[in-house]
C-alpha cells in the first residue's frame, strides 16, 4: 500500500482495495502498531479508485506508534487517533457508496433502463471508468496517460439556484471529443447543447 | 433570475467546496453558455488551480473554449497556467473549429 503520509494521492482500487480480512499491516507498512482486519464495505471497491486526502489520511507511523500500540501517540499534529481517520474514512466512503446507491435506486424505470443502455453503450465502445469521486464517467485514456471523459451520468437532481432546469433531474452528458457532443439515444451531434442536460428519463 | 444575479450564483457554485462535484461541473457548463467576463475569470480560476478535480478544470477549460469560440477571439492570456485538463480541453475543440486562433 503507498504510504498515507502523501495526502490527496488517487489510489487505484487494485492497490488500495484489499481482500476481506486482509491485515491492514501485513506486508503493507513496517511491522509495528495495531494489525487490523481491513474489510471494506460492499460496493467501496466497485469504482476503480479513490482518493486519500489530508482531512482524511491517517500518517501511519512515524517511528513512534500508535495509541494502543507500542508505548505513545504517533500523530503528527491532528490530535486523532488512528482508528479516528480510519472510522472517518469508513464512514464517508460508505455514506458516499450509499448516496450513490439511493440516487440510482429512486430513479424511474425509464432511467434505470437508459442508465443500463448507456453504461453497456460505454462498454461497447471501450471506454473505461473515470477516476475521481465526482459524477460516473467513462471514457478513453489518451497518449499522454490523460483520462478524457465520454459519458457523464449525474444521478442526482439539483436545485440550486442559478443551475439550469437541466440539472433538476437525472441526467448525463456525452460526447465524442471536447465540444463536439452526442445524444445517444438520437443520434444527434453537435455542439453543448446537444449533449449536456440529457434527462436519463429520455424517451425515445 | 436575472442574467447577473444568475451568473453570481453560478459562479458561487462552481468556486463552492460545499457544492456538489456534479453541481459545479454543470456550473461550469452553465457559465460557458453565459459568458462574460465574470464569468471568464471564475472559469480561468478553476481551470488553473492543481488543487481542483482535474475533471472539473477540464469542464472550465472547454467551457472557456465555448466562449472564446462564441466571440469569435482567444485571449492567449487565457492559456496562461492551465493545469493539463484544462488546457488540452481549450485547445482541442478551439483547434478543430478555429485553428487560426492558435497561430
Amino acid at each position: 500500500m503507498p504510504s498515507c503520509a502523501n495526502p490527496c494521492v488517487l489510489y487505484p482500487a487494485s492497490v488500495l482495495c484489499r481482500g476481506l480480512g486482509a491485515q491492514l499491516n501485513e506486508g503493507t507498512q513496517p511491522g509495528r502498531g495495531n494489525p487490523r482486519i481491513w474489510n471494506w464495505i460492499s460496493g467501496v471497491c466497485d469504482t476503480g479508485s479513490m482518493f486519500l486526502c489530508p482531512s482524511l489520511a491517517a500518517t501511519g507511523e512515524d517511528g513512534g506508534s500508535q495509541p494502543g500500540g507500542e508505548g505513545g501517540s504517533s500523530n503528527k499534529g491532528n490530535g486523532r487517533s488512528p482508528d479516528d481517520w480510519l472510522d472517518q474514512l469508513v464512514r464517508l466512503v460508505s455514506q458516499a457508496a450509499g448516496d450513490a446507491g439511493d440516487a440510482e435506486r429512486a430513479l424511474s424505470q425509464q432511467a434505470q433502463s437508459n442508465l443500463s443502455r448507456l453504461r453497456q453503450w460505454a462498454s461497447e465502445n471501450g471506454w473505461v471508468r473515470g477516476p475521481g469521486s465526482g459524477p460516473e464517467t467513462y471514457g478513453v485514456t489518451n497518449d499522454a496517460g490523460q483520462f478524457e471523459w465520454r459519458l457523464k451520468i449525474k444521478l442526482e437532481p439539483s436545485l440550486r439556484p442559478g443551475l439550469q432546469s437541466g440539472s433538476a433531474v437525472p441526467r448525463f452528458d456525452a460526447r465524442l471529443a471536447p465540444g463536439r457532443y452526442i445524444n445517444p439515444f438520437t443520434g444527434e451531434v453537435g455542439g453543448r447543447s446537444v449533449g449536456t442536460h440529457i434527462p436519463l428519463d429520455f424517451g425515445f | 433570475m436575472a442574467e447577473e444575479d444568475r451568473v453570481s450564483a453560478l459562479i458561487g457554485i462552481l468556486l463552492s467546496s460545499s457544492a456538489r462535484p456534479d453541481e459545479r461541473d454543470d456550473a461550469a457548463i452553465d457559465l460557458g453558455r453565459l459568458g462574460g467576463q465574470r464569468a471568464v475569470d471564475a472559469l480561468l480560476s478553476v481551470a488553473r488551480d492543481p488543487r481542483v478535480d482535474p475533471a472539473l478544470a477540464g469542464t472550465s477549460g472547454e467551457s472557456l473554449a465555448e466562449i472564446a469560440l462564441r466571440s469569435g477571439r482567444l485571449d492567449e492570456a487565457w492559456l496562461e497556467g492551465l493545469v493539463p485538463t484544462a488546457r488540452r480541453e481549450l485547445i482541442e475543440w478551439v483547434r478543430r473549429e478555429r485553428p487560426d486562433f492558435l497561430k
